[in-house]
Formats: structure tokens, sequence, C-alpha cells
């Protein structure tokens, strides 16, 4: 066999397998993104990015195969769906549809950018699951970055310790103890770029980091992979607002500063002078 | 000597053949219509009735009838369960569980969709992944899971819940929240889990599971748990939920097929196919003793069918385009459909 013959034996492997994976694309041609992966939707983690609906096509993420689909209306038995077409794709994922109306003629086998159906009457939902970790994992990760996107800006911080509870401010000063670090406004411009990681530093040190990259199931329910398992109570309190919580603070001065982290890879600082006495 | 053996012999063949080849009885099944209702409000649909009520479910409305199969209570919402003895309907500040005659059994704080299944009362949220099983009795929450996958399957007998997802496991919980089987059948290319019963007792539960090939499973419980104790492929390739049901006294699983249904003796495990136009959408056992109803939707038609003990066809009709399901009252099937109920009665003659 001559060395031409066996790198294109070894290359058309590769190249088939890229071909079938098909290139990945937003499934919904806004790209504006009502709600992004794990926010507080409710009382639990929002599972994957959350569009508008406005009777738009929806289209196929990846090259896929479907293997679900639940109607609008559910016939009698069955489990209520809202509209669901799932696909699953080569490389171990799935994707889902939810809210969708699907297009009658839907095939077995789509490709990337194929069109499913339209979004139906209310925010229609995309996820990913990664069949293999049995997780469901941040979309945002897995689709081509939105490099046009401003960065991401930091809400109103608040230190809360008991009943005590104080906007954030530089040269403040704070009793020593173990305090409540409430960050509002985490997700809820939907013009800027998406917060992926949300992380706390303490006199330089890293004292708490948030990453929103991926949901799985345990006995005790659903928990947010940071990469320490966290129910959703840990993360929210119930208005919706990140928390740090049991972030001690001893007697000195120093610098707490806060770093998110976006979807194209950007960090943002917040940073405050405290004297904690 | 031979003469014995020849007689036993003639015996046996006599006994045989009339086994095989019935002898006709002489009685013949008479059915009468009996009543059709429009499923709209009226004024004398509400208010307090005594007696039995017979819950009826279409669509976006649902409602409980008297013995006359006349409504005395009609609801109209996109999120209802039904039951011979509650109704629970959601709206937007949570969910009302009602007696049939109106009466507030409790108020539920949670706008998930409401699921009835043998008396059971579930509540499930898909966009959270959060099952919920309800007392219908008090509306306390007996227990609450959290799955990552949709759910495919939902089934509940005996204080016994069968769940399925769609990633391929199957899960029994009882009351007490205690997972008494966790169960992934595995065995096809994409594992899912697209069908699933539980029998009357709660110890069988019968599943479609799968695509590449798609799969028919029968898992029974035994002394140490449940084990599986048949299975084959379908032949099929359903990306969507399967009909799947036991009937007759739980000695037999029917499943839809491509253009048929499936029909596993649980003696013998022995598969045959039962003709039936299109998708499996409904089915009734004993209208008349021994029988069998099957609804079949196809395109723009639906049938209904009924078969004898032997699975002989009584009778064969097409019924309205808007058919939803049918019920059994008494010696009566309850035809339903988007406007109208439909009551038809059996007699034996």
């Amino acid at each position: 066999m001559t060395v031409s013959r066996r790198i294109s034996f070894m290359i058309i492997p590769l190249i088939l397998f890229s071909t079938d994976a098909g290139a990945r694309e937003w499934p919904d041609e806004s790209s504006i993104v009502q709600e992004p992966f794990g926010a507080a939707q409710g009382d639990h983690f929002s599972r994957g990015l959350s569009f508008r609906s406005e009777g738009q096509r929806i289209s196929a993420w990846s090259n896929g195969e479907v293997i679900w689909i639940a109607e609008t209306e559910n016939p009698p038995g069955t489990v209520p769906g809202e509209g669901l077409v799932v696909l699953e794709h080569s490389d171990g994922f799935r994707s889902s549809y939810r809210g969708i109306e699907r297009r009658p003629d839907l095939k077995d086998r789509v490709s990337g950018g194929e069109w499913l159906g339209y979004a139906g009457n209310n925010a229609w939902v995309f996820e990913i699951t990664d069949v293999e970790r049995s997780r469901i994992v941040d979309p945002i990760s897995l689709l081509p970055t939105r490099k046009d996107m401003s960065s991401v800006s930091i809400g109103q911080v608040e230190m809360m310790r008991g009943s005590n509870r104080l906007n954030i401010s530089d040269g403040m000063e704070l009793k020593p103890g173990r305090w409540i670090v409430i960050i509002n406004d985490v997700f809820s411009d939907n013009s800027r770029a998406i917060p992926v990681e949300i992380s706390l530093f303490w006199v330089g040190e890293r004292i708490g980091s948030l990453r929103f990259d991926a949901i799985a199931e345990t006995d005790e329910g659903i928990v947010m992979e940071i990469p320490d398992p966290r129910s959703y109570e840990f993360i929210y309190n119930s208005n919706g607002q990140v928390l740090f919580r049991d972030v001690l603070l001893n007697t000195g001065k120093g610098t707490l500063e806060l770093r998110m982290r976006d979807e194209t890879g950007r960090v943002i600082t917040s940073s405050w002078s405290l004297s904690v006495r | 000597m031979k003469q014995r053996g020849v007689f036993i012999i003639g015996l046996i063949l006599i006994s045989v053949y009339y086994f095989l080849f019935p002898r006709g009885s002489g009685k013949e099944l008479i059915l009468t219509p009996d009543s059709l209702t429009s499923l709209e409000p009226t004024e004398s649909a509400t208010g307090l009735s005594p007696g039995r009520t017979l819950a009826i479910s279409s669509g976006n409305r649902a409602g409980f009838v008297n013995d006359n199969h006349e409504f005395i209570n009609l609801y109209t919402s996109d999120r209802m369960a039904i039951d011979d003895l509650w109704i629970a309907v959601s709206g937007d500040d949570g969910l009302d569980l009602l007696e049939p005659d109106g009466r507030l059994i409790a108020r539920i704080p949670d706008s998930s969709f409401p699921v009835s299944r043998n008396g059971n009362l579930y509540l499930y949220r898909n966009d959270a992944g959060v099952l919920s099983k309800i007392d219908p009795v008090s509306g306390r929450i007996m227990w609450r899971m959290e799955y990552i996958s949709p759910v495919t399957v939902l089934d509940g007998r005996q204080g016994r819940t069968l769940i399925g997802l769609l990633d391929g496991r199957v899960q029994l919980i009882d009351d007490s929240r205690e997972v008494l089987l966790d169960y992934r059948p595995g065995g096809s290319r994409v594992e899912a889990i697209y069908g699933g019963a539980l029998s009357s007792d709660g110890s069988k539960i019968a599943l479609i599971t799968g695509l590449d090939p798609q799969r028919f499973i029968l898992l029974e419980e035994r002394k140490n748990g449940f084990r599986p104790v048949a299975h084959h492929n379908t032949s099929t390739d359903f990306r969507r939920s399967v009909s799947i049901c036991f009937v007759r006294d739980d000695s037999q699983i029917l499943y839809e097929s491509d253009g048929y249904v499936t029909a596993v003796n649980l003696n013998g495990y022995e598969i045959q196919p039962m003709e039936l136009s299109g998708r499996l959408i409904g089915w009734l056992d004993n209208v008349i003793t021994e029988t069998l109803m099957l609804l079949g939707r196809k395109d723009g038609e639906v049938m209904v069918k009924m078969l004898s003990r032997h699975d002989l066809t009584l009778f064969e009709h097409s019924l309205p385009i808007d058919t939803t399901g049918m019920l059994r009252d008494r010696n009566y099937a309850i035809i339903i459909s988007n406007d109208n109920l439909g009551v038809l009665e059996f007699t034996v003659q």
C-alpha cells in the first residue's frame, strides 16, 4: 500500500465523521436569546436557550436523526409535551426543540440548518443533552460564537448578613464574619453577551466560582455542576438573584473582586476596597 | 385394548374439534344507539347531582355525566386531568382540585400539567423535568422526582408509578418515593422508551423501547425483583409515543404496530397480529363479556372494531374523524368526539 493511500485511508473516515457531525448552526434565525441556560426560571434552572416565538422557522442545530416527536395536541394516554422534537446526533449529543409546531413532512434524518417546524405560541426552548455523560449542557458553548454582542455588565452587588443588607460600594466598612454576596440582574440583559462563569475573589484569592455549563440529575434532584454539584436553592434566592454564600471576611482591609466571563471569553471585573472591623 | 386406544384418540379428536370450532349459541349481539350528547356547557350541566358520575374528557373539555349520560359539569381548559372522583384544572395561579360537583378539594400552588392515570393524579412540568404525585383526596404532594430527560411514559396502578424516559431509562416508584426498579433495557442503537404500561396488579411492566431495533420487553416481578421474561423485535420504527396496554384481565398485551395491533398472550408469550386500520387510539375490555373493542385512526378515518374472545370480528364500523376515545360504562360504550358523546348500548339476545 502506498503512503498516499494509507494517508487517504486515515483521512477519509475523519472527513466522513466531520461531515456527519455537520456544521453547527443557531436553530433560531434571530439568535436573540430571551433566557439563557442556567438562569433562574421560577424555582428551577433554565435548561436551554429560550427564544421569543414569532412564528419563525426553527432549524436543526446539526445533522441528526429524529428520535422523538410529541405533538402540540397530546393524544389521550400520552404525557403532555407542548410540541417537542428531539434529534440524536452522531457525536453523542441530543438536541431538543420544545414549544414548536413541527413541519408535517419532517423526515427521520435531517441536515444541520434544515427546518424542523415553526415557533409555537409561547417562547420556544433549545436544549442540548450530552447523552454519554447524562448531562444537559449549555448550548451556547456548542454554537457559533456571537462575536458582535456587547460584553456583559455587572449589576448591583449587595452584602447580606442576617437582616442586614447593604449595597456594596468602594470604601465600605463591614463587620467581620460570614456574609452572603448577592448579585443582581446576572442574566437580565438579552442584548448583551451571556455570562457563563462568575468568580469572587477576596484579597486576591478566589473564594467562590459559579460556572453555568452543565445540569445533572442526582438522587436529591437537579443540580448545576459548578463543578461541585449545587442545587437551585443554593445558587439562587427566591427573587432569582445569584448568591455566593458563606463568604468569610476577616478583620483587615482588602479588595473584593467580582469577575464575570461571557460566552465570547471576555472577562469583566468589578472590585471594591472594603474595610472589615 | 386396540379398541380402547381408538376410542381415546377419537375422544381427544372430538374434544379438539369442539374447542377449535365452537357451535353457535344462537345468541345474537344487539347494538342499540342510546343517546347523543353535545359536549357543550348547558344550563342543566351545572349543580349538584347525587349518585354515580362518569368522567368524560375530549381535547380541552372535560366533565362528568350522570347515570343517564347527561352532563352535570363541564370545564374548558388546556391543562386538565379528570377521573370519576375528581377533576384537576390548572391555571396561572395554580391547580384547582375539584369534586365532580364542583366543590374544591384543594388548591395547589403549581401550574404544571395535571395527568390522570387509573385514579392517580400527577403533575408534570416538562420545562423543568419535574414529576409529582398528588393525593387526589387531600391535594397533598406524595412525592416529587426531577429528571433531565423528557418523561415519555407514565402509568400508575396499585400505589406504583411507571415512568419511562427518553434517555432509555424506566423507573418504578411506590407511593413512599422508593424506587422499586431502575432499569435500562438497552439492546438498540438509539436508547429511548416509547411506550409502557403496568398490569392492573402492578406486577408486570410492558415496554416498547429503542430504535434500530424497536423492541417489546415484558418484565415480571419475582421474589428478587423485576426480571425480563419476554422480549422481541417489533419491526416498527415509531419515533413518538406508542400505545401499549394490558387487556383481558392482564392475560394479553396489545401494542401498536404498523397498520395493525400486535397481541402478546402472557400464557406462552405467543404473538399474533390483529387487523386494525392505523394508529391504536383506544381500547375497551368487556363491554360485553370477553369482548374487546379497539379504536384505530388512520389519515381521514377512525374505525371501531369489536372482537370476540377468539378474536373473531363481531363488528367493525367507521366513526366521525374527530373521535378522540371511548369509555365503558356498564354495558354501554361511550364514543367521545370533539363535539359529542355517542352512547351505544350492547345487549345479547
